[in-house]
């Protein structure tokens, strides 16, 4: 593989994408497109159309309306085309669990029509890449949650496709494993692959890709780089307090209090509950209701700060739910 | 090109879940059903030798005649001795005592009383015996009174002989006085299992439950294990996922399709001779006379299996979003029912000879005890036409539907 980054070469091109399950508008004329060799963060809720989208561009669904077209090809006209430059990590762990590793990736690569020598290649270049090498005979029954996940990208990506759909690839995997995702998504981009990238966990969307498209019932409602995006948002500022580490108090509690106060439009801690970020208009002046709750509760604070809103209050401000939430 | 079949194959093969349900499950089912049957059958075996005392209390003379002539019959069986008394309550002392199995009371004019001893299973077999006698003595009451109309009509006695003759045969079609060639119930078929001197299974006196179970089990096992798992397969393949991934790759629908339907056939194959297997050479269940039945007969439990699961492949397309068991499950369990699976006494004329299950069976039955193949064979022709058009129609579907499995 050649090493490259993006360029302003357009390989996906989506215009008025429209997408009807009986009365349900799943996509209502979407537009977007994907640089050459840009990893795409693709957000949405559950059920914003986000995986009707994926599907169709995976050739898995037929659109209604509209046009798609990936490395030039019509999806309509020249889907097996498609079909052959497209790497698809679901979301699920969709691997034969009784085969090994590399029977997986063998099996799946071969569906490319990879034989001989260069499939053993592709198979072993996959698992190398995943940090499975040594695992290669193991079943994917027996992996951790985090090896599977890994196998799930080899299986995906084996077979060298211009254009790799991952959904939601770190689910459920620990720290390690997901760093280890995180930079084996980077070498795939440096290497030429134009990447569609979901996730729940906006940190990781925020450290991985180029651009980000958000979208909600169905229409785009954001599209530009983290930058672009945060400043959709100019009616919200944040403030962000850290607290002396204080274990078992009602963060919860906390939580439900403070967004009942004036002018507060939400707040979250983070795991492990020493820092607080509180989303609020720009007419909010008074700090005291907030510090009277920190109080009553015997939390000290260590810092308060007013920051700019971050991607996640982008996407509430955006979409009216928060990304976790789904 | 059958990459996925063959890796779909070593999955299964390697799968401890699925091994269960094609290999064990199968397994366990003639386990289950041979010893459960097979008590049955020992409840019906070993009768033992029966001692029966017989008191005649009729003093009429064609009684009496009629009486020495049955209890000539037991001359050649072996496990029931008769004994006349002339002692009811000495006898009935020595019943109650367990020196006998039972008290026949020849009343008069043709009427039986018995008296039953401890043993239940003799007790069935006295009963099963001695009705039949019942019938043979009542066919007499028929002869008698016929007698008696040609006396009275002063017809000549040649003529009266000739004629009861035909009579008794014509009333009972046993006769009391025939060779056990003439299908006499006494002596025609071994008197030593209870199953033989019914005689009420219908596939003949050497039939056990496991010859007719062991067929159902089979239907039972491809109706409710085989198309069940088969339409699961779309909801299993949409939770897991791999089923995308091979549609993403540039393989044909109509190839993969295919496929998927490929891989039921050592599933069937394997289930039947399990079946088939076990059934014979653990409980004694009688298949065909010769290997010729018997292949015809693997074949069309086969071709039906195979095609029950092409079936419900197409079924679980469309079923693909919810688990499609709790639908599919009772309504196998009804047409099997209907179909006299779970108990042959179960039949609905116009309804169950239009269930599949009882298709099948008919024909397997038909070609195991009577050697006719006929059926079968309109059994394998009419699967292979099924099959076909669920695999025709199938990937016409799976083509053209275009959902997010």
């Amino acid at each position: 593989m050649e090493n490259r980054t993006a360029t302003n070469e357009q390989f996906v091109t989506v215009s008025g994408l429209t997408k009807r399950f009986g009365d349900l508008v799943a996509v209502d004329n979407l537009d977007f497109s994907v640089a050459e060799g840009e990893i795409f963060g693709f957000l949405g809720p559950n059920g914003a159309g986000k995986s009707t989208t994926l599907n169709i561009i995976a050739t898995l669904l037929s659109l209604d309306k509209g046009e798609v077209s990936v490395a030039g090809y019509d999806l309509n006209k020249d889907a097996r085309a498609i079909k052959a430059i497209i790497g698809l990590v679901p979301q699920e762990i969709a691997l034969l669990p009784n085969l090994t590793a590399q029977e997986n990736v063998a099996f799946f690569a071969g569906l490319y029509g990879l034989k001989g020598s260069r499939l053993k290649e592709a198979v072993q270049k996959a698992l190398v890449f995943v940090g499975l090498a040594e695992q290669a005979k193991k079943r994917a029954s027996k992996m951790s949650g985090g090896m599977q996940r890994r196998l799930n990208i080899a299986c995906g990506i084996a077979h060298d496709p211009k254009l790799i759909i991952l959904d939601e690839p770190t689910v459920g995997v620990d720290a390690q494993s997901r760093e280890h995702i995180m930079e084996g998504i980077r070498i795939l981009r440096d290497r030429g692959a134009t990447i569609i990238y979901t996730s729940h966990y906006m940190p990781e969307v925020q450290e991985i890709c180029d651009r980000i498209a958000i979208i909600d019932h169905g229409r785009l409602v954001g599209l530009g780089t983290e930058q672009e995006l945060l400043r959709v948002v100019t009616d919200v500022k944040s403030i962000v307090v850290r607290f002396e580490d204080k274990p078992g108090f009602d963060s919860d509690g906390l939580i439900r209090r403070l967004c009942v106060l004036p002018d507060v439009q939400r707040a979250v801690f983070n795991e492990g509950a020493t820092e607080l970020r509180i989303d609020v208009t720009l007419g909010f002046a008074d700090i005291t209701p907030l510090v009277k709750e920190f109080m009553a509760l015997d939390l000290r604070i260590q810092s308060l700060n007013s920051e700019a809103p971050d991607l996640e209050t982008t996407f509430l401000a955006l979409t009216g739910r928060e990304l976790r939430q789904g | 090109m059958f990459s996925i079949f063959k890796a779909t194959q070593l999955d299964l093969l390697r799968s401890k879940f699925e091994l269960f349900f094609i290999v064990l499950f199968p397994s366990i089912l003639v386990f289950l059903l041979g010893t459960m049957l097979a008590s049955l059958d020992n409840a019906d075996s070993p009768i033992e030798t029966m001692s029966i005392e017989y008191v005649v209390e009729s003093s009429e003379p064609l009684t009496v005649q009629t009486v020495d002539e049955l209890v000539a019959q037991f001359d050649d069986v072996e496990d029931i001795r008769l004994i006349a008394s002339t002692d009811l309550a000495g006898s009935r002392e020595r019943l109650e005592g367990g020196e006998l199995s039972a008290v026949i009371v020849f009343e008069e004019p043709f009427a039986l009383r018995i008296y039953e001893g401890n043993d239940d299973v003799q007790n069935r077999a006295v009963h099963m015996v001695f009705e039949g006698v019942s019938r043979i003595v009542a066919s007499y009451e028929v002869v008698a009174a016929h007698m008696m109309a040609q006396q009275t009509n002063a017809s000549n006695a040649g003529a009266l002989g000739a004629e009861a003759s035909g009579a008794e045969n014509t009333a009972t079609g046993n006769s009391p006085t025939g060779s056990p060639a003439t299908g006499s119930p006494l002596t025609g078929s071994p008197t030593d299992t209870e199953t033989s001197l019914v005689g009420a299974k219908s596939f003949g006196a050497s039939s056990s439950m496991m010859d007719y179970y062991a067929v159902t089990m089979i239907v039972m096992i491809m109706f409710m294990g085989g198309a069940g798992g088969s339409a699961l397969f779309f909801y299993e393949a949409r939770k897991e996922g791999t089923l995308r991934r091979v549609l993403v790759s540039p393989h044909s629908r109509v190839s993969i399709y295919l496929q998927y339907v490929l891989r039921y056939i050592p599933m069937c194959i394997v289930q039947v001779l399990i079946v088939m297997l076990m059934s014979s050479t653990f409980f004694g269940a009688h298949y065909a006379a010769t290997w010729q039945a018997n292949a015809l007969l693997f074949f069309m439990l086969f071709a039906a299996g195979f095609a029950c699961n092409a079936v419900a492949l197409v079924i679980g397309m469309f079923l693909y979003k919810v688990n499609p068991m709790p639908i599919l499950m009772p309504l196998m369990w009804v047409i099997l029912f209907l179909g006299g699976t779970f108990n042959k006494g179960v039949y609905i004329e116009g309804f169950s000879n239009f269930m599949p299950p009882y298709a099948i069976q008919v024909a397997a039955f038909d070609l195991v005890r009577f050697g006719n193949s006929e059926k079968s064979i309109v059994v394998i022709i009419g699967s292979c036409i099924v099959l076909a058009a669920a695999m025709f129609i199938g990937s016409i579907l799976f083509n053209r539907r275009k959902v997010s499995y």
